[in-house]
């Protein structure tokens, strides 16, 4: 996993909980914590780092990588806007992601391991998203897509029918947004 | 106080943990950065020889430098000390790698061994590096020579030290048209990077191969055009020209091809026809390639020059098709007066050519009716006095003029067939007569020569020869003639033998196969040909003893060709000759059967007869016809069988003769000198008494086919015909149709046989017939 993940959430654990927090964080979680942008580090850190976070705070570990994603996609939308901007609702930015967000990060991180999307964009009602990845960081992508509603103010109705950590092939997201 | 200072240890304790965290992460993103630029670098390098082989490909005067280039730019960036070029070979059928001596070698000496054998080696498609590059078009990576199966070359590899290669194509479309390779020291394994980057220079360098080759043949077709003899301009759909040779230039005399480019070339040079009438563009035959899609070859029109002149010429136009499309033509003329002058001097030579053949046959028609004239009187006074009683001596003189005279009579006929065959005059008459009395006639004549030679004769005839054919009796005769009577004037004991078969052959046509055998002196193999060539015999010294014009096999020859036959011989030398000849006729239709008087004489010719002893006082020569003898030539009392007879004959002696013939037997004879003379008379006796006509044809004042008119025309009033039978010297082929076009009605030619004579008169007044005396 790529150091700027690392980064991002060192921001948002600093930013909502102080510098102290994150000291400890890491303490607990028993990582070294240099991170550096471009380098790459074990998954095992995130993994460690998101359940000294979920002891810490006694909630499930999904819902400290959710609360990840959520927190995180406001910060990207303040350092990145070229990639908000030209939307004026979630779901076609979602739809950029494969095209346009992705390769734009392996540019700009040779060795970045992004995953995939499909998409099955027929219904008004709603988006069919699948994610398939050996990271099974599906609660990750969860939050991703409620950060991305709350920058174009609007909410969202997330449902997840299929979901790799229960056994099946693939995670299946039913996305509505109002 | 303790209390704040643990927190504020804490909190110093983190401040550190921190800081050392910061100085790590910044550690590590220096090393990444360092790395970053490395592979920056190495990019850079790549960029840098692409760039630099895309500078040397552009600036290459030859391929040769090009390679030479490529391969010191590679070499210079891999610091592999061996590279080597390798050219599709110009058979490219077989797709083989040709060495060259373009190498990049970093220590010359060094690398020598490998450099020999390499240039001493061709590598076949898919054989060693070369070869299994130019087989799949891709670049190949050997990481290790010496362990790989397909490396020919790895014990001289070893040798000097040379452990990995890499080898990649120069393609033009999707031709390997040559191979580089490359060879390093150290074990190298396969780079990627360096891959995609030499495939690169490999596509790069392949299209400044291909346009260094589209150069060389533009450079080839320029040398064409400028070199061209003939000239040589293109067209658009307008008609405008768009380019021009200098040959085009020249001819058309103009200054250079600006005064071409641009125009329109009907206007200019092809505005007028020969005879000088405007030439329309609409009708533009140079057009007529773009407008109908075709090639156009044209060689009856004339080209207008710069100055006004003009000069024949041929053209060929091409339509010129782009995309599918018709966009012009090509156009080539040159031209062709001195070939318009050398034909036209051909042309009145061949015109000159033939009047003096014309003039020749007219000659040598005259000449023979200047000699068959006087001959005429000759024979026929013989005959005459050879019917009386003479003293012994007095007829055997009389028989030697006459036979002299039959010889002289034979080369003259030999000449005149001949001279009819030159000229294509002679055609064969297309007439029924019955066959078997046809080979009789003439056979019975020549059973007499033989006879008089003591030599044995025989003749078969098969019984199924068709009784009746359509064709010319008289030149089948004349064959026949021929072969026996040189049979036997070369055969000075033994025998003549002659078979006549019948062939059947394609309905209604039937072939007849005529062979004559001698005991004779025999014709050498190699001369066995020539005899039926003009003018020549056997042997030219034995033209003493055996006479003779040389022509008669000649004659004979054409003529069976002319019937559709062809004639050969069989022969050795003192053994003798066989002469064949096969003659196609067409089978008459079926008529009634008809008072045939022809067959008479059958019992003469059975099978293998043996001939009576020589009969040296024959009274008559022909006497195995059926003419009467001299006893009988007296006025008959049997009124009506007697007529009256107008002669026209300018000849004295002739005229003499045809009168003592006639009277003879008791014909009543009136003279006319001329045709005017003849029609005087009959307009005295009021066109009333005189039965018929002998008419010459050739007379002074009026001739014979004239008089012939007048009289045909005075008939038209009357209604009346009188029988004209025409007496001529004129044997060409078609005398007999002038005369029966004239309107005569039968027709005898001189030297008069007083057969022939009778047969004819009895032909045109059938009553005459009646009369004949029995034998």
């Amino acid at each position: 996993m790529k150091g700027i993940v690392f980064n991002l959430l060192e921001e948002v654990v600093t930013h909502d909980y102080g510098a102290d927090t994150w000291d400890v964080l890491l303490e607990s979680a028993g990582v070294d914590g240099a991170y550096t942008c471009m380098g790459s580090y074990s998954d095992d850190e995130m993994n460690k780092l998101v359940g000294a976070a979920s002891h810490m705070l006694t909630i499930p570990p999904e819902e400290v990588l959710r609360w990840f994603g959520r927190r995180s996609m406001s910060v990207l939308g303040q350092q990145y806007p070229v990639f908000f901007q030209n939307h004026s609702s979630t779901r076609p930015f979602l739809l950029t992601l494969n095209d346009i967000i992705h390769p734009e990060v392996r540019k700009l991180y040779p060795g970045a391991d992004v995953p995939v999307f499909d998409f099955d964009n027929s219904s008004d009602e709603a988006l069919l998203m699948v994610y398939r990845s050996h990271r099974k960081l599906c609660a990750l992508a969860h939050g991703f897509i409620e950060g991305a509603a709350a920058y174009y103010q609007e909410s969202v109705r997330f449902e997840q029918t299929k979901c790799m950590l229960h056994g099946d092939p693939e995670c299946v997201f039913r996305i509505s947004f109002s | 106080m303790q209390e704040a200072s643990a927190t504020i240890d804490a909190a110093l304790a983190r401040l550190e943990r921190r800081l050392e965290r910061e100085r790590r992460a910044r550690k590590e993103a220096e090393k990444i950065a360092e790395d970053s630029l490395r592979v920056l670098y190495e990019e850079r390098k790549k960029l840098v020889l692409l760039e630099e082989t895309a500078t040397a490909a552009n600036q290459a005067s030859s391929v040769r430098a090009l390679m030479q280039a490529t391969l010191d730019r590679v070499g210079a960036y891999t610091r592999w000390p061996v590279g080597h070029l390798y050219l599709l070979s110009d058979d490219a059928l077989d797709g083989r790698m040709l060495s060259t001596d373009i190498w990049h070698i970093a220590d010359a000496r060094r690398f020598e061994a490998f450099r020999k054998l390499t240039e001493g080696t061709n590598f076949a498609l898919g054989t060693g590096l070369p070869g299994r590059v130019a087989a799949n078009g891709k670049p190949a990576w050997i990481i290790d020579l010496a362990t790989d199966v397909n490396f020919p070359r790895a014990p001289a590899a070893k040798q000097v030290g040379l452990r990995s290669g890499f080898a990649f194509p120069v393609l033009s479309g999707n031709e390997v048209v040559a191979v580089l390779e490359f060879f390093s020291e150290a074990i190298t394994e396969p780079n990627d990077g360096l891959l995609r980057i030499i495939s690169q220079i490999g596509t790069q360098i392949g299209r400044v191969v291909e346009r260094k080759r589209n150069e060389h043949s533009n450079e080839q077709i320029r040398l064409l055009l400028q070199f061209a003899v003939e000239a040589i301009y293109g067209i658009d759909t307008e008609g405008r020209c768009n380019f021009c040779n200098p040959s085009c230039v020249r001819l058309l005399q103009y200054k250079n091809e600006a005064d071409l480019i641009g125009k329109n070339v009907h206007e200019m040079i092809h505005h007028t026809r020969p005879d000088g009438t405007p030439y329309p563009n609409t009708e533009c035959r140079i057009y007529q390639a773009f407008r109908q899609g075709r090639d156009t070859h044209v060689e009856d029109e004339v080209l207008w020059r710069a100055d006004g002149s003009s000069f024949p010429a041929e053209y060929w136009s091409h339509p010129v098709i782009h995309e599918g499309k018709t966009v012009g033509a090509v156009v080539t003329f040159v031209d062709i007066t001195e070939r318009k002058q050398a034909q036209r001097e051909l042309i009145s030579a061949r015109d000159a050519a033939e009047a003096a053949s014309r003039a020749k046959s007219d000659f040598l028609a005259n000449v023979s009716h200047e000699l068959r004239t006087p001959m005429n009187g000759i024979i026929g006074m013989t005959d005459l006095v050879l019917g009386m009683d003479l003293p012994w001596e007095q007829r055997e003189n009389l028989e030697i003029v006459k036979h002299s005279c039959d010889s002289m009579m034979a080369v003259v006929d030999d000449i005149l067939s001949f001279s009819q065959i030159e000229s294509g005059k002679l055609s064969l008459q297309n007439a029924p007569f019955t066959l078997r009395p046809a080979f009789e006639d003439i056979l019975n004549i020549l059973a007499v020569k033989a006879a008089r030679k003591a030599l044995k004769w025989s003749v078969s005839i098969s019984p199924d020869l068709p009784e009746k054919v359509c064709g010319d009796s008289d030149r089948l005769r004349q064959v026949v003639l021929n072969l026996v009577e040189n049979a036997i004037k070369f055969t000075e004991q033994g025998e003549i033998a002659i078979g006549i078969a019948f062939e059947p052959g394609i309905a209604p046509d039937t072939q007849i196969h005529f062979a004559v055998r001698d005991t004779g002196i025999g014709i050498p193999l190699d001369k066995q040909k020539m005899i039926f060539e003009r003018f020549s015999q056997a042997d030219t010294s034995l033209t003493r003893v055996y006479g003779g014009t040389g022509l008669g096999l000649t004659i004979a020859s054409e003529l069976v060709q002319m019937m559709g036959g062809r004639l050969w011989v069989d022969s050795a030398v003192g053994r003798g000759s066989i002469f064949h000849f096969t003659a196609s006729f067409a089978l008459p239709p079926a008529l009634p059967a008809t008072d045939e008087p022809a067959t008479q004489d059958r019992q003469l010719l059975e099978v293998s007869q043996r001939m009576p002893a020589p009969v040296v006082n024959h009274p008559q020569p022909i006497s195995v016809n059926s003419e009467p003898r001299a006893s009988e030539f007296l006025p008959s009392s049997a009124g009506q069988n007697t007529i009256n007879i107008l002669v026209a004959e300018d000849n004295a002696v002739n005229r003499h003769l045809i009168k003592r013939l006639l009277e003879k037997r008791g014909h009543t004879v009136l003279i006319a000198g001329n045709g005017r003379e003849a029609i005087r008379i009959l307009e005295e006796a009021h066109w009333n008494g005189i039965d018929a006509v002998l008419m010459d044809i050739q007379m002074p004042e009026m001739d014979g086919l004239q008089a012939t008119a007048t009289i045909r025309e005075h008939e038209q009033s009357t209604g009346a015909h009188l029988p004209i039978v025409a007496i001529t010297a004129h044997v060409m082929a078609n005398d007999r149709e002038k005369c029966l076009q004239a309107g005569m009605d039968e027709y005898v030619s001189k030297p008069l046989n007083s057969t022939a004579l009778f047969a004819a008169l009895e032909r045109v007044i059938p009553s005459l017939l009646a009369r004949q005396p029995a034998e």
